[in-house]
């Protein structure tokens, strides 16, 4: 086919350039953003990127996702292919028997059979969307079987038809000698045809494939499928951070606090926007999005793409679309980005590690700091915190009070071995203060020495952080930090996540590292090392654990607080539906504990009504926050029967 | 336009509050302190008026007290002030509202301001005095306790608070002196650009001295806690129990059970 080259010749370079542009655009879109630093630790990031982007880690962590990594490696292999085809449409003599004769037919087998697979992939892609399709691949603003997946679905699938069909008239040529079972089992039905008609299929064939490869790489940047490019980068550049903290900002006149153009977003964020592929899956595991709240994690994602697409290179800093606003493609509303309970399930869940929450928390610290518009309940909030450094407003001096009955309980160093940090709601809420005694107890049974700081402890922040109002936490974090240094602190031991969190990841930023445990992970830690007496066994009936956000999918700590329970119990407590990694909020973080849920239905509801379907007596916590959500929602549910319980309360039961 | 909002700094009133040793006020010590919540509706009231005239007035802030007055000021200036008066005086508490009044009258005299906001009345001390004897002094037409306000054509439409739940609306023209009540405005939350532009408006310290013409007209001669009368009973128990000794209680001691 010598006249190939003076066609294809054109028709690529023309292709090749117009995809060259749109990739060009889209990167000079992506450099629009701020600058962060994600270029650290290059050997951790490959790594990484061959763990979730090669290895598809978290795409097979649902068993379609099996579909997805056989087309992406059918996918890889065939790029060798197609990139010796197009090498043979452009030069005349290049071809691929010039390799060493085994290295040629093992390539030819493979391509063979790899089509194959993609073949099937795209087939089962395409039932699953026409079929049974699952609720979370459509949305208000897509469906699971959208116009666009179906033409790509239906762009590769003639892609290897067409690749099967050339290869197929070759072989009864006899132009291609390699073993390619498919192609020619499909030679054998070409056999009886003249020459002039299987050199026709044969040229028909390149060229439909051609002319589709060309046309799929175009659409590759112009669709969502601009994750097969930007995917693997956005693995490589992923927060290597566990948990995703939020960065500081600095607060200098003149400066601008969050986000509220596209422009003010880090390049990584806008990177992240043009990887999301759609799945779905964070919708599916977001509490707020699955009791009717208008957030949703991956319309965020694409609001951000469709704003930065719309506004472009010239208006991005300006605002021709809003980025927050009045609901609509390319714009977040403010009520979807007060929903946000800050759980991380999208978080955990993105198979190409896109950070949706911090996003959310960047355009929170506009809407604070720079409006200072927010739901009314936070105004209170936010002067409880200033005036007396607790959400509730009660006077500082009573913060030490629950202690008094056990005497002098100063933290002094050298003397006492942790500070015990209590919290706010450890020190303030009744019902969490039962918690504080249950821990002090266990503490002081295992020999422990503990101290606290009394009505000079502070709040830790985490709340105001989680809602925006960076410049309040700034404060509290700075003189937190110091008073720990003042102090002499070096290890801590508090009862709440939260606190636990903010105090061990967040308040590095501030230069601040320390051991930081979680009560779970110490009392976990002094069972292992027989320093409790023996649990004499609690009867709690029918157990289940519920996973708070900020210990167990924060901070990978699922195992400790189990392990007290059943060290306690003498047996594993039960396991909710949704768990561990996939684990539901029970409303209150990220600032909601402050908040009116006015919208939807209520997400501690969602998540007593998923216990009670398998009618517990006792729900375990490990959170103060997971225990007022947890005990309204059962008895708004009129199931006061099953009781709550904290980790520290069941141990504390157990040795007495 | 000019415009004088008087703002007082207090304790927070969730403190535990202790007499001090000389038994004429309450002692300093641990107290967290906070704008007066009243001056805080003044301070919105007056911010609003600026907008509304499409920030034409000027704003001055005065506060009278120890150094630590400065950080209602600031607050102050964040939430839209203009320019802040630190009237210095770390005794401020010993002036009774005449002297208090007369050390706002002397700075204000000769200044021309148009509206003068305070607040009803101070959270500690509670007397509602200085406000009206401010514009005793100065000859303004003077309304208090409002929980409306609008502004239109160099009059005042004010909505009174008056007892018994009954509201008036009186118009005041200027120049006036108004005090506000809770309910006249939701205070604005300072955005961070306001906190940081706040740092570079005028902030102006003054002596008392240098204002101050009269001698205090009362003198507090002793502070003390309500003494206590009755005692609170707590019931606690089963609730059925609870409830059955509560009714007790009420046909026992009281006629509203019969």
């Amino acid at each position: 086919m010598p006249s190939t080259q003076i066609y294809f010749l054109p028709l690529f370079v023309i292709a090749l350039v117009a995809f060259c542009f749109s990739c060009y655009q889209r990167l000079q879109l992506v450099a629009v953003g701020t600058s962060e630093d994600r270029f650290d630790r290059p050997g951790e990031r490959l790594a990484g990127m061959f763990r979730y982007a090669f290895g598809q880690e978290r795409v097979l962590a649902r068993p379609y996702g099996l579909n997805h990594f056989a087309l992406f490696w059918a996918f890889m292999l065939l790029l060798v292919a197609n990139v010796s085809f197009l090498a043979e449409g452009l030069f005349s003599g290049f071809t691929l028997s010039a390799l060493p004769a085994p290295l040629h037919h093992v390539l030819g087998l493979a391509f063979d059979l790899v089509s194959v697979v993609a073949l099937v992939s795209v087939a089962v892609a395409l039932a699953r969307r026409l079929f049974f399709a699952p609720s979370y691949l459509g949305n208000d603003y897509t469906k699971a079987c959208s116009g666009e997946a179906l033409l790509i679905l239906a762009l590769i699938a003639t892609l290897m038809v067409a690749f099967f069909l050339l290869n197929a008239a070759q072989i009864a040529l006899g132009a291609e000698q390699t073993l390619r079972p498919v192609s020619g089992a499909l030679a054998t039905l070409l056999q009886g045809m003249p020459q002039a008609s299987l050199e026709l299929v044969a040229s028909a064939s390149w060229w439909v494939h051609a002319v589709v490869l060309l046309l799929f790489m175009n659409l590759l940047p112009r669709s969502k499928h601009m994750h097969i490019l930007t995917a693997i980068p956005n693995c490589y550049f992923r927060n290597l951070e566990k948990p995703n903290v939020q960065p500081r900002e600095s607060f200098e006149l003149g400066k601008r606090f969050g986000v509220s153009e596209v422009a003010q977003f880090s390049w990584k964020d806008l990177l992240d926007s043009f990887s999301c592929t759609e799945c779905g899956r964070c919708q599916d595991l977001c509490p707020a999005h699955n009791t009717g709240k208008p957030l949703n994690p991956r319309r965020i994602i694409h609001d951000i793409k469709v704003n930065l697409l719309e506004n472009g290179v010239a208006n991005a800093g300006k605002k021709q679309l809003p980025l927050i606003g009045e609901k609509a493609e390319g714009t977040s509303c403010e009520d979807a980005l007060w929903s946000c309970t800050t759980c991380g399930a999208c978080l955990s869940v993105c198979p190409v590690l896109i950070e949706h929450m911090p996003k959310i928390v960047k355009m929170r610290r506009h809407l604070v700091q720079e409006k200072a518009r927010f739901p009314e309940e936070l105004l209170n909030l936010f002067e409880n915190m200033e005036q007396r450094s607790n959400p509730w407003g009660i006077a500082p001096s009573e913060r030490g009070k629950w202690a008094n009955l056990l005497g002098d309980k100063e933290f002094v160093a050298g003397k006492t071995e942790y500070l015990f940090f209590v919290g706010c709601a450890g020190s303030f809420d009744s019902r969490a203060k039962q918690t504080t005694v249950a821990l002090a107890t266990v503490l002081d049974k295992a020999g422990v020495t503990w101290g606290i700081l009394g009505r000079e402890e502070l709040c830790c922040g985490d709340s105001v952080r989680r809602l925006g109002n960076e410049f309040v936490f700034d404060r509290m974090a700075r003189e937190n930090v110091a008073k720990f240094k003042e102090k002499g602190v070096t290890k801590i031991v508090t009862q709440c996540p939260h606190c636990f969190s903010t105090l061990k990841n967040d308040y590095r930023q501030y230069g601040l590292e320390l051991e930081v445990l979680h009560h779970s992970e110490l009392i976990a830690r002094l069972v292992q090392e027989g320093k409790l007496p023996a649990a004499k066994g609690v009867n709690l009936g029918k157990t289940l654990f519920h996973d708070s956000c900020y210990l167990g999918r924060h901070n990978d700590t699922f195992a400790a607080p189990r392990q007290v329970i059943e060290a306690a119990t003498g047996a594993a407590p039960g396991e909710f539906e949704r768990q561990k990694e996939n684990g539901f909020c029970c409303g209150a973080g990220g600032g909601r504990m402050w908040m009116e849920e006015q919208i939807g239905t209520r997400i501690n509801h969602d998540r007593v009504n998923e216990a009670l379907k398998q009618q517990p007596d006792t729900i375990c916590v490990s959170c103060p926050y997971c225990m007022t959500m947890l005990e309204d929602g059962l008895k708004d549910q009129g199931a006061e029967k099953v009781r709550v319980k904290d980790i520290a309360e069941v141990m504390a039961e157990a040795i007495n | 336009m000019k415009v004088l909002v008087c703002i007082k700094q207090v304790p927070d009133m969730e403190s535990r509050f202790k007499v001090n040793g000389s038994g004429d006020w309450y002692d300093e010590a641990d107290l967290a302190y906070r704008m007066n919540e009243y001056d805080e509706y003044a301070v919105e009231q007056a911010v609003q008026l600026k907008e509304q005239l499409g920030d034409a007035p000027d704003v001055t802030v005065l506060s009278i007290g120890p150094d630590r007055v400065g950080d209602a000021l600031k607050k102050a200036l964040a939430m839209g002030c203009d320019r802040a008066v630190h009237v210095q005086d770390p005794d401020s508490c010993r002036k009774d509202p005449w002297q208090i009044a007369d050390i706002i009258a002397s700075f204000a005299k000769g200044k021309d301001f148009d509206v003068i906001f305070t607040g009803m009345q101070s959270q500690d001390r509670g007397s509602a005095q200085v406000g009206v004897t401010v514009a005793e002094r100065l000859g303004h037409n003077c309304t208090t306790t409002l929980v409306g306000f609008g502004f239109a054509d160099g009059v005042i439409t004010a909505k009174r608070e008056l007892e018994g739940g009954l509201k008036s609306v009186v118009k005041v023209p200027l120049p006036a002196l108004v005090t506000c009540q809770l309910g006249l405005n939701v205070p604005r939350y300072p955005t961070l650009p306001n906190i940081m532009k706040a740092k570079k408006k005028e902030f102006v310290t003054v002596p008392a001295a240098e204002l101050l013409t009269e001698q205090p007209a009362v003198a507090t001669e002793k502070l003390y806690p309500p003494v206590k009368s009755g005692s609170a009973v707590v019931l606690e128990g089963d609730l059925a129990q609870v409830a059955d000794r509560l009714l007790g209680i009420l046909k026992e001691k009281t006629t509203v059970v019969k």
